[in-house]
Protein backbone atom coordinates (compact mmCIF):
# COMPACT_ATOMS: atom_id res chain seq x y z
CA UNK A 1 0.00 0.00 0.00
CA UNK A 2 1.35 3.32 -0.73
CA UNK A 3 2.37 6.06 1.46
CA UNK A 4 -0.89 8.39 0.38
CA UNK A 5 -3.01 5.77 0.24
CA UNK A 6 -2.26 4.96 3.66
CA UNK A 7 -2.59 8.40 4.49
CA UNK A 8 -6.17 8.52 2.98
CA UNK A 9 -6.98 5.70 5.18
CA UNK A 10 -5.88 6.68 8.24
CA UNK A 11 -8.00 10.07 7.49
CA UNK A 12 -11.35 8.49 6.56
CA UNK A 13 -10.46 6.02 9.97
CA UNK A 14 -10.14 9.69 11.76
CA UNK A 15 -13.51 10.83 10.07
CA UNK A 16 -15.77 7.92 11.03
CA UNK A 17 -14.48 7.91 14.52
CA UNK A 18 -15.16 11.43 15.37
CA UNK A 19 -18.43 11.15 13.21
CA UNK A 20 -18.97 8.36 15.59
CA UNK A 21 -18.30 9.80 18.60
CA UNK A 22 -20.14 13.19 17.71
CA UNK A 23 -23.36 11.35 16.71
CA UNK A 24 -23.63 8.99 20.30
CA UNK A 25 -22.81 12.16 22.29
CA UNK A 26 -25.96 13.70 20.70
CA UNK A 27 -28.23 10.51 20.57
CA UNK A 28 -27.31 10.17 24.18
CA UNK A 29 -28.56 13.74 25.49
CA UNK A 30 -31.83 13.72 23.01
CA UNK A 31 -32.79 9.97 23.72
CA UNK A 32 -31.01 9.02 27.09
CA UNK A 33 -32.01 12.47 29.02
CA UNK A 34 -34.93 13.13 30.32
CA UNK A 35 -36.02 16.76 29.50
CA UNK A 36 -35.37 19.35 32.31
CA UNK A 37 -38.56 20.82 33.86
CA UNK A 38 -38.19 24.77 34.31
CA UNK A 39 -36.41 25.14 30.88
CA UNK A 40 -37.53 22.24 28.52
CA UNK A 41 -35.16 21.09 25.70
CA UNK A 42 -33.28 24.22 25.45
CA UNK A 43 -31.43 22.93 28.93
CA UNK A 44 -29.78 20.49 26.50
CA UNK A 45 -27.64 22.79 25.66
CA UNK A 46 -25.94 21.90 28.56
CA UNK A 47 -24.30 18.50 27.44
CA UNK A 48 -22.62 20.29 24.58
CA UNK A 49 -21.59 23.22 26.46
CA UNK A 50 -20.44 21.80 29.71
CA UNK A 51 -18.21 19.43 27.76
CA UNK A 52 -16.48 22.30 25.33
CA UNK A 53 -16.09 24.53 28.42
CA UNK A 54 -14.11 21.80 30.08
CA UNK A 55 -11.95 21.22 27.09
CA UNK A 56 -11.19 24.81 26.65
CA UNK A 57 -9.73 25.09 30.70
CA UNK A 58 -7.85 21.99 30.42
CA UNK A 59 -6.21 23.26 27.58
CA UNK A 60 -5.20 26.70 28.67
CA UNK A 61 -3.53 24.69 32.05
CA UNK A 62 -2.11 21.69 29.00
CA UNK A 63 -0.79 25.06 27.58
CA UNK A 64 1.07 26.19 30.76
CA UNK A 65 2.53 23.30 31.17
CA UNK A 66 4.19 22.73 27.99
CA UNK A 67 5.20 26.37 28.34
CA UNK A 68 6.99 25.48 31.69
CA UNK A 69 8.20 22.48 29.65
CA UNK A 70 9.51 24.94 27.02
CA UNK A 71 11.34 27.57 29.29
CA UNK A 72 12.97 24.67 31.29
CA UNK A 73 14.35 22.75 27.86
CA UNK A 74 14.46 24.95 25.19
CA UNK A 75 13.07 22.17 23.50
CA UNK A 76 10.60 23.23 20.44
CA UNK A 77 8.66 19.77 20.72
CA UNK A 78 6.99 21.86 23.92
CA UNK A 79 5.92 24.62 21.75
CA UNK A 80 4.41 22.19 19.02
CA UNK A 81 2.13 20.64 21.75
CA UNK A 82 1.17 24.55 23.04
CA UNK A 83 0.45 25.63 19.38
CA UNK A 84 -1.92 22.38 18.90
CA UNK A 85 -3.51 22.46 22.23
CA UNK A 86 -3.70 26.27 21.74
CA UNK A 87 -5.88 26.00 18.19
CA UNK A 88 -7.91 23.40 19.58
CA UNK A 89 -8.01 25.38 23.09
CA UNK A 90 -9.57 28.25 20.93
CA UNK A 91 -11.83 26.49 19.40
CA UNK A 92 -13.19 25.01 22.59
CA UNK A 93 -13.31 28.66 23.79
CA UNK A 94 -15.23 29.74 20.90
CA UNK A 95 -17.75 27.00 21.41
CA UNK A 96 -18.44 27.66 24.74
CA UNK A 97 -19.22 31.54 24.25
CA UNK A 98 -21.13 30.18 21.17
CA UNK A 99 -23.33 27.75 22.89
CA UNK A 100 -23.52 29.84 26.45
CA UNK A 101 -25.13 32.25 24.43
CA UNK A 102 -27.54 30.30 22.67
CA UNK A 103 -28.23 28.88 26.28
CA UNK A 104 -28.65 32.40 27.42
CA UNK A 105 -30.95 33.48 24.97
CA UNK A 106 -33.80 30.84 26.02
CA UNK A 107 -32.85 30.92 29.32
CA UNK A 108 -32.48 34.32 30.62
CA UNK A 109 -33.70 36.07 27.14
CA UNK A 110 -30.45 37.91 25.93
CA UNK A 111 -27.49 36.79 23.99
CA UNK A 112 -24.79 38.40 26.84
CA UNK A 113 -24.98 39.99 29.97
CA UNK A 114 -21.63 40.98 32.18
CA UNK A 115 -21.97 38.18 34.86
CA UNK A 116 -18.80 37.00 36.03
CA UNK A 117 -18.48 33.73 34.65
CA UNK A 118 -18.78 35.32 31.08
CA UNK A 119 -16.73 37.73 31.60
CA UNK A 120 -14.23 35.18 33.18
CA UNK A 121 -14.84 33.03 30.09
CA UNK A 122 -14.48 35.82 27.90
CA UNK A 123 -11.23 36.74 29.06
CA UNK A 124 -9.80 33.24 28.37
CA UNK A 125 -11.23 33.53 25.16
CA UNK A 126 -8.73 36.72 24.83
CA UNK A 127 -5.81 34.84 25.88
CA UNK A 128 -6.27 32.33 23.54
CA UNK A 129 -7.10 35.00 20.71
CA UNK A 130 -3.92 36.47 22.02
CA UNK A 131 -1.42 33.74 21.97
CA UNK A 132 -2.36 32.84 18.64
CA UNK A 133 -2.11 36.67 17.10
CA UNK A 134 1.16 36.54 19.47
CA UNK A 135 2.50 33.68 17.39
CA UNK A 136 1.62 34.54 13.65
CA UNK A 137 3.67 37.87 14.60
CA UNK A 138 6.94 36.81 15.37
CA UNK A 139 9.56 35.08 13.28
CA UNK A 140 11.72 33.57 15.06
CA UNK A 141 10.83 30.18 16.70
CA UNK A 142 12.61 30.15 20.41
CA UNK A 143 11.46 33.83 20.96
CA UNK A 144 8.28 32.71 19.48
CA UNK A 145 7.88 29.85 21.95
CA UNK A 146 9.16 31.92 25.10
CA UNK A 147 6.98 34.74 24.95
CA UNK A 148 3.99 31.99 24.44
CA UNK A 149 5.03 30.32 27.22
CA UNK A 150 4.98 33.34 28.95
CA UNK A 151 1.53 34.46 27.91
CA UNK A 152 0.11 30.98 28.92
CA UNK A 153 2.10 30.73 32.47
CA UNK A 154 0.38 34.38 33.40
CA UNK A 155 -3.01 33.80 31.64
CA UNK A 156 -3.63 30.71 33.55
CA UNK A 157 -4.41 32.60 36.71
CA UNK A 158 -7.72 33.08 34.60
CA UNK A 159 -8.79 29.37 34.60
CA UNK A 160 -9.45 28.95 38.64
CA UNK A 161 -11.43 32.20 38.38
CA UNK A 162 -13.13 31.14 35.83
CA UNK A 163 -14.16 27.30 37.36
CA UNK A 164 -14.72 29.83 41.10
CA UNK A 165 -17.16 32.65 39.78
CA UNK A 166 -19.77 31.39 40.64
CA UNK A 167 -18.89 30.82 44.06
CA UNK A 168 -17.00 33.33 44.65
CA UNK A 169 -19.12 36.76 43.08
CA UNK A 170 -22.76 37.74 42.56
CA UNK A 171 -23.66 36.77 39.12
CA UNK A 172 -26.74 34.77 37.51
CA UNK A 173 -24.98 31.77 35.96
CA UNK A 174 -26.32 28.47 37.60
CA UNK A 175 -23.74 26.82 39.86
CA UNK A 176 -23.71 22.95 39.45
CA UNK A 177 -27.18 22.28 39.63
CA UNK A 178 -28.74 18.81 40.76
CA UNK A 179 -28.77 16.18 38.01
CA UNK A 180 -30.49 12.97 37.86
CA UNK A 181 -28.98 9.62 37.58
CA UNK A 182 -29.14 9.77 33.95
CA UNK A 183 -28.80 13.25 32.97
CA UNK A 184 -25.40 12.56 34.62
CA UNK A 185 -24.29 9.91 32.42
CA UNK A 186 -25.31 11.42 29.02
CA UNK A 187 -23.25 14.62 30.85
CA UNK A 188 -20.55 12.54 31.48
CA UNK A 189 -20.57 10.56 28.18
CA UNK A 190 -20.29 13.81 26.19
CA UNK A 191 -17.31 15.13 28.08
CA UNK A 192 -15.77 11.76 27.27
CA UNK A 193 -16.49 12.19 23.99
CA UNK A 194 -15.81 15.73 23.58
CA UNK A 195 -12.66 14.75 25.21
CA UNK A 196 -11.35 12.12 22.95
CA UNK A 197 -12.41 14.02 19.84
CA UNK A 198 -10.05 17.21 20.97
CA UNK A 199 -7.11 14.98 22.01
CA UNK A 200 -7.28 13.15 18.52
CA UNK A 201 -7.20 16.36 17.28
CA UNK A 202 -4.40 18.11 19.18
CA UNK A 203 -2.33 14.97 18.28
CA UNK A 204 -2.89 15.09 15.16
CA UNK A 205 -2.15 18.80 14.36
CA UNK A 206 0.84 18.39 16.79
CA UNK A 207 2.64 15.48 13.96
CA UNK A 208 1.72 17.71 11.51
CA UNK A 209 3.52 20.77 13.12
CA UNK A 210 6.54 18.40 13.88
CA UNK A 211 6.74 17.09 10.35
CA UNK A 212 6.49 20.90 8.82
CA UNK A 213 9.53 21.74 11.41
CA UNK A 214 11.37 18.36 9.62
CA UNK A 215 10.65 19.40 6.34
CA UNK A 216 12.05 22.80 6.99
CA UNK A 217 15.13 21.87 8.33
CA UNK A 218 15.45 19.58 5.09
CA UNK A 219 14.50 22.24 2.86
CA UNK A 220 18.12 24.35 4.75
CA UNK A 221 19.71 21.02 4.17
CA UNK A 222 19.23 20.83 0.24
CA UNK A 223 20.15 24.94 -0.15
CA UNK A 224 23.30 24.20 1.85
CA UNK A 225 24.30 21.17 -0.45
CA UNK A 226 23.30 22.76 -3.24
CA UNK A 227 26.29 25.21 -2.38
CA UNK A 228 28.71 22.90 -2.14
CA UNK A 229 27.42 19.53 -4.22
CA UNK A 230 30.95 18.59 -4.66
CA UNK A 231 32.11 18.14 -1.63
CA UNK A 232 29.11 16.45 -0.23
CA UNK A 233 30.25 13.20 1.80
CA UNK A 234 26.86 11.33 2.66
CA UNK A 235 23.80 11.15 0.48
CA UNK A 236 21.33 13.63 0.81
CA UNK A 237 18.77 11.34 0.82
CA UNK A 238 19.96 9.68 3.57
CA UNK A 239 19.07 12.66 5.55
CA UNK A 240 15.39 12.40 5.09
CA UNK A 241 14.07 10.16 8.07
CA UNK A 242 10.56 11.47 8.35
CA UNK A 243 8.23 9.05 8.64
CA UNK A 244 5.79 9.64 5.73
CA UNK A 245 1.90 9.57 6.76
CA UNK A 246 0.64 9.30 10.20
CA UNK B 1 -35.29 21.35 20.71
CA UNK B 2 -34.25 24.08 18.29
CA UNK B 3 -31.67 25.64 20.62
CA UNK B 4 -29.63 21.80 20.82
CA UNK B 5 -30.38 21.16 17.40
CA UNK B 6 -28.84 24.74 16.61
CA UNK B 7 -25.75 24.45 19.38
CA UNK B 8 -25.07 20.31 18.04
CA UNK B 9 -25.06 21.98 14.32
CA UNK B 10 -22.38 24.80 15.42
CA UNK B 11 -20.21 22.64 17.00
CA UNK B 12 -20.40 20.04 14.19
CA UNK B 13 -19.77 22.66 11.98
CA UNK B 14 -16.55 24.02 13.65
CA UNK B 15 -15.00 20.58 13.65
CA UNK B 16 -15.64 19.35 10.27
CA UNK B 17 -13.98 22.79 9.04
CA UNK B 18 -10.62 22.24 11.30
CA UNK B 19 -10.59 18.85 10.25
CA UNK B 20 -11.33 20.03 6.55
CA UNK B 21 -8.35 22.82 7.02
CA UNK B 22 -5.69 19.98 8.62
CA UNK B 23 -6.82 17.40 5.58
CA UNK B 24 -5.42 20.02 3.35
CA UNK B 25 -2.30 21.12 5.11
CA UNK B 26 -1.39 17.49 5.31
CA UNK B 27 -1.75 16.92 1.66
CA UNK B 28 0.45 20.10 0.70
CA UNK B 29 3.11 18.66 3.25
CA UNK B 30 3.08 15.08 1.86
CA UNK B 31 3.38 16.99 -1.50
CA UNK B 32 6.20 19.72 -0.31
CA UNK B 33 7.78 16.00 0.93
CA UNK B 34 7.58 13.56 -2.10
CA UNK B 35 9.34 16.94 -4.20
CA UNK B 36 11.78 17.72 -1.68
CA UNK B 37 12.49 13.90 -1.63
CA UNK B 38 12.81 13.73 -5.71
CA UNK B 39 15.34 17.11 -5.65
CA UNK B 40 17.66 15.38 -3.20
CA UNK B 41 17.71 12.05 -5.29
CA UNK B 42 18.68 14.14 -8.20
CA UNK B 43 21.29 15.82 -6.19
CA UNK B 44 22.91 12.83 -5.19
CA UNK B 45 22.85 11.10 -8.33
CA UNK B 46 24.88 14.30 -10.71
CA UNK B 47 26.91 14.04 -7.20
CA UNK B 48 27.84 10.74 -7.74
CA UNK B 49 27.85 10.48 -11.29
CA UNK B 50 31.15 12.21 -11.77
CA UNK B 51 32.80 10.29 -9.20
CA UNK B 52 32.53 7.00 -10.78
CA UNK B 53 33.69 8.60 -13.76
CA UNK B 54 36.64 9.49 -12.13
Amino acid sequence: MTTTATQERSHHILWTVLVGIFLTAAMLAICSAPTEQSMGDAQRVMYVHIAVAWLSLLGFVAMAVCGIGYLLSRNLGWDQWSLAIGEVGWLCSSLTLVTGSLWAHSAWGTWWTWDPRLVTSFILWALYSGNLILRSGLGDAHRRAKLSAVLAIIGVVDVPLVVMATRWFRGIHPVSPEMEPSMRYALLASIAGFTAVMTLLVVRRRTQLHLESRLNELQMLAKERAGSVVSAATPLTSAITLKKGY
Amino acid sequence: MATFVTAYLVVGLVLVLYVGRMGVRQRRLQQTLDLLQERMRQADEACQSPAKAA
